[in-house]
């Protein structure tokens, strides 16, 4: 479903499934909380293999942004067209920044 | 056929085919008994008949030699004993042959010619006992001859019986068929020896008178002596007794030394004058000798009788053992039946009795218990843990059902309540209606009995008709109820509305109030003015909805938005739009345009434009029906993964411009 990588004390997930959506949300969630662990407050969501996500999906990201608390940051990286629409009609560009590549997220990250 | 028919079959088979071999073998050994029977009776009876000769060749010969030698006109004592023992000899003979009738095939005929010759030697007798009176010695000499004759032709007669008893049943085994045939030469051997004592004395006695063939008899009966003395040497053998083989030397050495010399110088003493010592010492040699051959006849027949009495044993023995065996096979296979019936055939009858009862369902079988290590009773002891097996089985099943059972009333329990709240949930949808001049009509799909997505169209207190639809993130139960409590809270807030409070704070208070740990929701919330063409909508991340002017232009409206529930935080502005008279608004959840095809494509915005566009002219009935059409021609067979509703508003009327014209 998911895998993980830490590269200069940021948590990169990158989601291994092609739809994030209800019948995923709740088991997708669980496996983030264990991967988050304990003091990760930093994290990318690499979105490169997601070709749909819907509410329940988004209900989720927005969970995980909540569990960072204030100090923490997550940025989504690789999302496409569908997925960066689902983030502007819900305003959620406005919460997390998207980046084009993981890369360019990390770096702006420990920046 | 079945196992046990098949077991009882070969077991009686073999059994049957054991008793059968027996009863051939213990038949071959009775009649081998009954031939050594009959070889011991026939001995008995030839033994007698030759005791009986042997007394008759005796009376004869010394007959003779009275009649012939002798002055006296009467027989002396020793005569009349000789006949006395030669009667009883022919009748032990006679007594011998009857009780033989049985056994011996000839016996009957021979006992008649004894009896018949018995009369002949009576009247033979008399006849030289009148002989004997008269004193003539021509006349004595004639009966003398005539005696001679007749009395040789009743012992040959004798002789043949003899014969014919032994040639009916010959002995087949080596030893006794020699013996019989030594026994009959010496028989032979016997008679010619007393045949030419008589002879011989008539010949001494008349001197050259007597007649040349006289002389040619007695050479003829030396020739007869000599071939049946070859005749006995040829039989004698190792495989004979070394009694009978040193009984045979002995005669044999004593015809040789004593009698063969005596009987060559008896031609040429003819002329002798010392004539009474002569023929006294003839007469005694060829008693010695006759005297000789009776020993070895003795010894014989005594050699016979044991071997034959040893037969007759050995026979018996193996007639009793064999009629053993035959019994013994009898009761084996008996008892073999009866252990194969007990042991094999009556406890495989019972466990397959068993096992097609339990094969039928009936666990109320009883199943012997088993008692022993054989295969009978593992076969019992997996009969057994079957039925305990299919006794736990049966129970379990039924467990199973049980819990079945319980688990369908509580799904039916369950069924029905969400029945029952999607009654209720359909219940809180606005009927199409007209409501202050604004019609408004709407599609409802939910993907399970009841849905995340509502809507509801509410005629305001202070005037205008407020609308909203709601999409709760997920679907089901959870998002049903929480749909519920959007409408409510969304309702209410409506109803309870300030004047000029503007439709975005409603939805920013909302926003704010909405639990944490509650879904969050997207929605279209607005407003039609019923006083001046204009209407509003404040976009809460719900798709845009399609302005359809009553051009047939199809606008979006808005753009983007927070969810109520996700970012308390969250600042709403509204969208304010001409909506004059025929102009419609179409509002949807995302579940239309993410309806997928089979192939798993989204029926997607820029179709759901396209089509209202096609379809602009329609009225709104139709639009829907239309539209709900397309949607399920996309999807084909596959279902519904998330709910699908639709709300069209549309000013059938403003109110406000009559009150101004």
């Amino acid at each position: 479903m998911l895998s993980t990588e830490t590269i200069d004390g940021v948590l990169i997930v990158r989601v291994e499934e092609r739809r994030l959506d209800a019948s995923k949300a709740p088991l997708f969630k669980e496996h983030v909380s264990a991967a988050l662990g304990g003091d990760v407050n930093r994290l990318v969501l690499d979105l490169g293999q997601v070709e749909f996500i819907d509410s329940s999906g988004l209900g989720v990201i927005v969970s995980v942004l909540k569990r960072l608390g204030p100090s923490g940051s997550l940025a989504i990286a690789s999302a496409n067209s569908a997925v960066r629409r689902l983030f502007s009609l819900t305003r959620m560009d406005r919460v997390f920044i998207l980046y084009d590549t993981p890369q360019s997220a990390i770096e702006n990250l420990r920046a | 056929m079945k196992i046990r028919d098949i077991i009882l079959v070969l077991t009686a088979g073999l059994g049957l085919a054991l008793i059968l071999v027996a009863i051939v073998l213990l038949r071959g050994e009775l009649s081998k008994l009954e031939t050594a029977e009959r070889l011991q009776a026939s001995n008995a009876v030839r033994q007698e008949l030759l005791v009986a000769s042997t007394a008759l060749a005796r009376e004869r010969t010394k007959t003779f030699i009275q009649l012939t030698t002798s002055n006296q006109d009467a027989f002396d004592a020793d005569i009349a004993q000789m006949r006395a023992d030669a009667d009883e000899a022919l009748n032990r003979a006679g007594t011998a042959l009857r009780s033989g009738e049985a056994l011996l095939a000839r016996a009957g005929e021979s006992h008649a010619r004894i009896v018949a010759n018995g009369r002949r030697l009576t009247a033979l007798r008399a006849r030289i006992d009148r002989a004997i009176g008269v004193g003539d010695e021509g006349a004595r000499r004639a009966a003398a001859a005539a005696w001679l004759t007749e009395a040789s032709a009743l012992i040959d007669d004798l002789q043949a019986s003899r014969l014919d008893l032994l040639n009916d049943n010959r002995p087949t085994d080596a030893v006794l068929a020699a013996e019989a045939n030594i026994r009959a030469y010496v028989d032979i051997l016997h008679e010619a020896i007393a045949f030419n004592e008589a002879i011989g004395v008539a010949l001494l006695t008349q001197g050259n008178g007597a007649p040349s063939d006289t002389l040619v008899t007695v050479e003829r009966t030396v020739g007869r002596m000599s071939l049946a003395w070859q005749m006995i040497e040829n039989e004698v053998d190792t495989s004979l007794s070394a009694r009978v083989r040193a009984a045979v030397a002995s005669a044999r050495a004593h015809y040789r030394l004593d009698y063969d010399p005596l009987l060559l110088g008896l031609v040429d003493a003819q002329t002798s004058t010392v004539l009474g010592a002569v023929v006294a010492n003839w007469e005694a040699t060829s008693d010695q000798m006759l005297d000789a051959l009776r020993a070895l006849q003795d010894t014989l027949i005594a050699s016979s009788s044991e071997r034959l009495e040893l037969l007759v044993r050995d026979a018996r023995r193996s007639a009793i053992m064999f009629f053993l065996i035959a019994g013994a096979g009898a009761v084996a296979a008996v008892l073999i039946l009866l252990v194969v019936r007990r042991r094999v055939i009556e406890p495989i009858g019972r466990i397959s009795g068993a096992m097609v009862r339990l094969a039928d369902n009936d666990l109320s079988t009883p199943v012997p218990r088993a008692r022993r290590l054989d295969e009978v009773g593992v076969m019992t002891n997996a009969l057994r843990t079957f039925k305990a097996n299919a006794i736990q089985r049966q129970r379990t099943q039924r467990e199973l059902h049980a819990v079945h059972q319980n688990l369908q009333r509580t799904y039916d329990q369950l069924r029905h309540d969400l029945e029952a709240a999607a009654t209720i949930q359909l219940a809180m949808l606005p009927a199409p209606a007209v409501v202050n001049g604004i019609s408004h009509n709407g599609l409802y799909s939910p993907s399970s009995l009841v849905a995340g997505d509502t809507y509801n169209v509410i005629a305001q207190p202070e005037g205008g008709v407020g609308f909203f639809q709601i999409d709760v993130a997920g679907h089901g139960a959870a998002a049903a109820l929480v749909s519920v409590a959007g409408q409510h809270t969304l309702s209410q807030a409506i109803l309870t509305r300030r004047r000029e409070e503007p439709i975005e704070e409603i939805l920013a208070q909302v926003n704010r109030e909405w639990p944490e740990d509650l879904p969050y929701f997207t929605t279209i919330l607005g407003e039609i003015d019923t006083a001046a063409p204009v209407g509003r909508i404040v976009q809460a991340g719900h798709p845009s909805p399609l302005l359809i002017r009553s051009s047939g232009e199809v606008v979006p409206l808005g753009g983007s938005g927070f969810p109520v529930g996700m970012v308390a935080q969250a600042d709403y502005e509204s969208i304010e739009f001409a909506f004059r008279t025929g102009d419609r608004l179409l509002i949807y959840s995302d579940g239309v345009v993410e309806t997928e095809n089979p192939r798993g494509a989204f029926y997607s915005e820029e179709r759901l434009h396209d089509f209202v566009a096609g379809h602009a002219r329609s009225v709104t009935p139709d639009l829907l029906a239309f539209l709900e059409n397309s949607l399920r021609m996309w999807r084909g067979e596959s279902e519904l993964t998330d709910d699908v509703s639709v709300l069209i508003v549309e000013r059938t009327d403003l109110r406000s411009n009559h009150v101004i014209h």
